[in-house]
């Protein structure tokens, strides 16, 4: 308390105004200027107050704290001087310089160590530039946000775009998939249900992994028994010993394909004669997975091609049949000439003898004539059974024998005709190595032809027949008539079956001695002449 | 009657069945001659005799039909019997339509044969008695006149003299001559006679 007294008491000091000697200009000069300063440094941290409460984000604002205290101090000292101009308190006085020391010493020092960091604030110069650089940079990022907004419209209608598309896709695979499981289902029904071929998988080694109705049908395996076994079980024994179920995957493993014809083994050990398609499965990588095997029971087509060749054979037979109903007439005409002649001549010899004389002379010209005539008979007997015997073997044959006995044959349907037939048959041919009778066939039927196709001719009728050797091993024999000739349109058709010109025909001629010229190594041909008549020709490879 | 030796004209081309066929109408005592072709027959002279033809269907330069025609062509009326190896309907009924006596098929039996030929050549027989009257009677015909040909087809037709002589404009008496000349000429005996000889001549008057 006693230092607040002498604090605030005059003690024995005299005011200050003692020294400006009262002088009332002086005093009130030092009055107005203190009182104006301390005024303004008052003023100073109130504003510098409001200041830091409105900008709290400035740096340092402890720093205004110190120096409104700092200029608050100075205020204090001023208002001192006024203060002690009347009142001799000079320890009040002095005790407030020493706090504004105090606050200046404080502020100073701080202010000297805040220096490097409010060199660091920018200046407002470089405020502006850097606020110029970023209301750009602003405006720019504004202009970027924009574009990033517009392009993420964009891309969200493209998302949404492909969303829609994807969710298509997606649908449409679904039902892809849907389809493509009904197809295959459909598929492996399809397959299953094949009964006419034998559809089933094999592994890579050959065990079957896949057996479809057609494979029971022919094969007699249920698939419950036969899937897990190995294919080669399908094969015989000497196929087996060959190798061949092997060498079937081998050769589609490296070919993409092996095709084979043979006898299979059924479950009952019978077997089939099978046509069978091995094709190999691969991934996609093309790393071999296994094989597909399709196998034809074709047992019944082997039979009917059997079937084909006798039924050709039992034509060919009937064709000579027919051959030999043309030829009735004129056999029996010809047969009948001796036969007509030995049974007059008997009865003429019974009268002769019945008289009381006989003619002997004529009687024995009679008898010489009936033996005659019984000879003939005879004759004409054994062609035609040599004609007829059915006889199939192949043997050597001498062409020119055969073309006579063909023409002995029809000689009587010739002269029917009025028929020339002249024969040019080359000397010393080589034998061909045939069956005979087929041999006559073809001739007996060309001969035949060309007689028949003259029979409308008014003028010369001329059958032309000669045999050559063409090259060496190879005979050539030629027909040829003096008749119309063949209609261009027809000449295309008359080797086919069934085609002919003939209201009788059956046409089966041609045919049928194009086969047989053509399985005796040789070619039945029309040669196309360009004057009237039609020429035909074969050749027939001779015997080495 | 016709009493000239018949004879047999046997067509064949196989020597063996004609001489045989010969022999066999000789054997029965009948005059055969034999040819073996169409043509070697048609130039051969035949006597004016009855007969006929054995004809073998087939021949090699003219068929045995076409000679058939031939010959009826030719006013040859032998009567024909064919013979054939072979006979087939169509050819057989040309045949007969063409006039053919019979048709024979090789062997034949000779009872057939010869029956054919016995009827063919009293066909023949009779044909050439016919035409040997009528040649007769034509003969008859061309002595008389005209006028006496114009009386002939109206008494015929069994006219009164008294109508003839109507009819030709002339008197009954004129007519009564030229019938007594006519039934002289042509050796009638009676009116019938006269009538029969007129139907033969074919003069008969279209009225009656």
């Amino acid at each position: 308390m006693e230092f607040l007294r002498t604090l605030f008491s005059p003690n024995d000091f005299m005011p200050h105004g003692f020294c400006y000697s009262w002088n009332a200009g002086l005093v009130w000069l030092h009055v107005i200027s203190d009182s104006l300063i301390a005024l303004s440094y008052l003023s100073i941290p109130v504003t510098l107050l409001y200041f830091i409460r409105k900008r709290r984000d400035l740096p340092f604002n402890w720093m205004f704290v110190a120096f409104g205290v700092f200029i608050l101090a100075c205020g204090a000292t001023h208002v001192m001087e006024v203060w002690t101009l009347w009142h001799a308190t000079y320890w009040l006085s002095g005790a407030v310089k020493g706090v504004t020391a105090i606050a200046s010493l404080t502020t100073a020092a701080l202010l000297v160590k805040l220096v490097p960091q409010a060199l660091a604030l920018p200046s407002p110069e470089e405020l502006r530039r850097e606020i110029g650089a970023r209301s750009r940079a602003q405006a720019e990022l504004a202009q970027a946000k924009n574009n990033l907004e517009q392009r993420v419209e964009e891309r969200t209608a493209e998302i949404a775009a492909t969303n829609q598309t994807l969710t298509q896709e997606i649908r449409r695979r679904a039902q892809t998939e849907d389809e493509l499981r009904g197809s295959e289902e459909r598929f492996r029904l399809l397959i299953e249900g094949v009964r006419d071929y034998a559809i089933f998988s094999l592994t890579p080694t050959g065990y079957i992994t896949s057996w479809n109705a057609g494979a029971e049908q022919i094969k007699g395996y249920q698939a419950a028994e036969i899937i897990g076994q190995h294919f080669s079980l399908f094969y015989s024994q000497e196929d087996l010993e060959r190798g061949r179920p092997q060498m079937q995957l081998l050769k589609a493993a490296d070919e993409g394909r092996s095709e084979d014809e043979g006898w299979r083994v059924r479950k009952d050990r019978s077997r089939f004669w099978a046509n069978t398609i091995v094709t190999p499965l691969r991934d996609r990588e093309g790393k071999l997975i296994g094989f597909s095997k399709i196998t034809r029971d074709l047992s019944e087509r082997k039979q009917a091609e059997n079937a084909a060749q006798e039924a050709r054979s039992e034509l060919a037979r009937m064709a000579r049949v027919t051959a030999a109903g043309e030829l009735t007439a004129s056999i029996a005409h010809e047969i009948n000439q001796p036969l007509a002649a030995i049974v007059n001549n008997a009865n003429a010899c019974n009268r002769m003898l019945a008289k009381q004389s006989p003619d002997m002379e004529e009687l024995r010209e009679a008898i010489v004539d009936i033996g005659q005539s019984a000879t003939r008979a005879s004759e004409i007997v054994s062609h035609i059974r040599a004609f007829f015997k059915t006889s199939q073997d192949k043997a050597q044959i001498d062409l020119n024998q055969i073309i006579h006995e063909v023409l002995s044959l029809t000689v009587a349907e010739a002269e029917r005709n009025r028929v020339a037939v002249q024969p040019e048959l080359g000397s010393g041919l080589p034998p061909v190595l045939g069956t005979r009778v087929e041999l006559q066939q073809v001739v007996l039927n060309l001969v035949m032809n060309g007689i028949e196709s003259m029979t409308s001719v008014k003028g010369e009728r001329k059958l032309q027949i000669s045999s050559q050797q063409q090259e060496p091993g190879k005979l050539l024999v030629t027909v040829q008539d003096s008749g119309g000739g063949l209609d261009p349109q027809h000449a295309a058709h008359i080797f086919d079956s069934f085609f002919t010109t003939k209201p009788e025909g059956m046409g089966m001629g041609l045919p049928i001695s194009r086969s047989i010229v053509e399985a005796h190594g040789g070619q039945l041909r029309l040669v196309p002449l360009p004057r009237q008549g039609a020429t035909f020709q074969f050749t027939l490879p001779a015997c080495a | 009657m016709n009493e000239t030796l018949p004879i047999v004209f046997v067509v064949d081309d196989e020597s063996a069945v004609g001489v045989s066929i010969k022999r066999l109408l000789h054997s029965v005592g009948l005059e055969a001659r034999h040819f073996t072709s169409a043509s070697e027959f048609l130039r051969a002279k035949r006597p004016d005799a009855p007969g006929c033809i054995v004809l073998d269907v087939r021949l090699p330069d003219l068929s045995g039909l076409d000679l058939q025609q031939e010959l009826a062509k030719a006013n040859v009326d032998l009567p024909v019997i064919f013979v054939t190896g072979h006979a087939d309907i169509p050819m057989t009924v040309r045949a007969m339509k063409a006039g053919a006596v019979e048709f024979l098929t090789k062997p034949f039996r000779e009872q057939e044969l010869l029956e054919a030929v016995q009827r063919a050549i009293s066909r023949h027989r009779q044909t050439l008695d016919r035409r040997a009257s009528m040649r007769v009677l034509q003969s008859r015909y061309e002595l008389l006149t005209p006028r006496e040909r114009e009386v002939f087809p109206l008494v015929a037709s069994g006219l009164l003299n008294k109508q003839v002589a109507a009819e030709l404009n002339a008197s009954e008496k004129t007519i009564k001559v030229h019938r007594g000349q006519l039934m002289q000429k042509m050796e009638a005996h009676s009116l019938s006679d006269l009538i029969r000889m007129a139907e033969q001549l074919g003069i008969l008057s279209p009225r009656s």
